[in-house]
């Protein structure tokens, strides 16, 4: 049952990675902001929806004192959101910048499990 | 001669055991003297706290400036009271916080509760939920936010974030 569970979250991990347009120019990437709720996972370049006129997509963390929340609407306009005072995660979300790839992930009650920021030159820069 | 053999051994195990026994009630008593006395500690801290409930005037906000000996030149007054006239104070100014802080917990709930039951959470919303958190704990602001993120995150709650910064 265990084996079949961390084999669905796989596939699911597998297909929310497949499902991402992730539009290559050279070496760079810009993914769209991708909502996986079988997985409660986002993920996407924070630069895409800026970058992308036509598209009500964004994915963002903010952070205020001691607290901080993370923020995923995709194309469709589906919205996932979560929380944290973790200091690790809060760490992290200080971390993001523009041009920053996110991703995070969210319990039943709300809060972050998880997120994830990439800095890398990988990522299309915000115009 | 065996008996006698068995007869000794016999005597070494009981002797053995009725050590460990007395041993054993000793470590007992030891520690119920120990919790006996954590409890009289914890009753006497009690009592001074009663004490303290009872000396704070909780229906007259004034009665700090009408407390005896506050007109009175410093060093003047008894020591002992000067301290029961501090803690009061002290105890009041605590007081006050502890209701600042509930009311902005009470305040950034209701703001949480209004948008679940409207169903839409927009900046303004945040806006009023930083503006009336400020001064909480990064967990208990967090705790907040995570209740509007669950209400989101199972399709009650609309994100409106209209106008877009």
């Amino acid at each position: 049952m265990k084996r079949n569970r961390l084999g669905l979250c796989a596939l699911g991990f597998a297909g929310a990675l497949l499902s991402s347009t992730a539009a290559f120019a050279g070496w760079r990437s810009s993914q769209e902001v991708v909502i996986w709720d079988v997985l409660s996972f986002a993920n996407g370049d924070v630069s895409y929806a800026s970058n992308t006129a036509d598209t009500g997509q964004r994915i963002e963390c903010e952070s205020k004192g001691g607290s901080g929340y993370c923020l995923a609407e995709d194309q469709t306009g589906l919205t996932r959101q979560c929380s944290t005072s973790d200091s690790d995660l809060l760490a992290v979300i200080r971390s993001l910048k523009n041009d920053s790839y996110l991703s995070f992930s969210w319990d039943t009650n709300g809060h972050c499990t998880n997120i994830r920021v990439d800095n890398s030159s990988y990522t299309v820069p915000k115009k | 001669m065996k008996q006698i053999v068995t007869i000794a051994v016999l005597i070494v195990t009981a002797a053995t055991a009725a050590t460990l026994l007395i041993q054993r009630s000793r470590e007992r008593a030891a520690s119920f003297e120990q919790v006996r006395s954590q409890n009289e500690e914890l009753t006497r801290r009690l009592a001074r706290l009663e004490q303290m409930l009872a000396a704070r005037p909780l229906d007259r906000p004034d009665a700090t400036r009408t407390a005896p000996f506050e007109n009175l030149p410093s060093g003047s007054a008894p020591t002992r009271e000067r301290s029961t006239q501090a803690s009061i104070k002290a105890t009041d100014a605590d007081a006050r916080k502890v209701a600042e802080h509930t009311e902005r917990v009470q305040a950034g709930n209701a703001i949480v509760d209004r948008a679940i039951q409207a169903g839409r959470w927009s900046p303004a919303d945040l806006a009023a939920l930083d503006s009336a958190t400020g001064g909480l704990s990064g967990a208990e602001t967090a705790e907040m936010m995570a209740r509007i993120s669950a209400a989101i995150n199972s399709d009650q709650v609309q994100l409106d974030m209209r106008p877009r910064p």
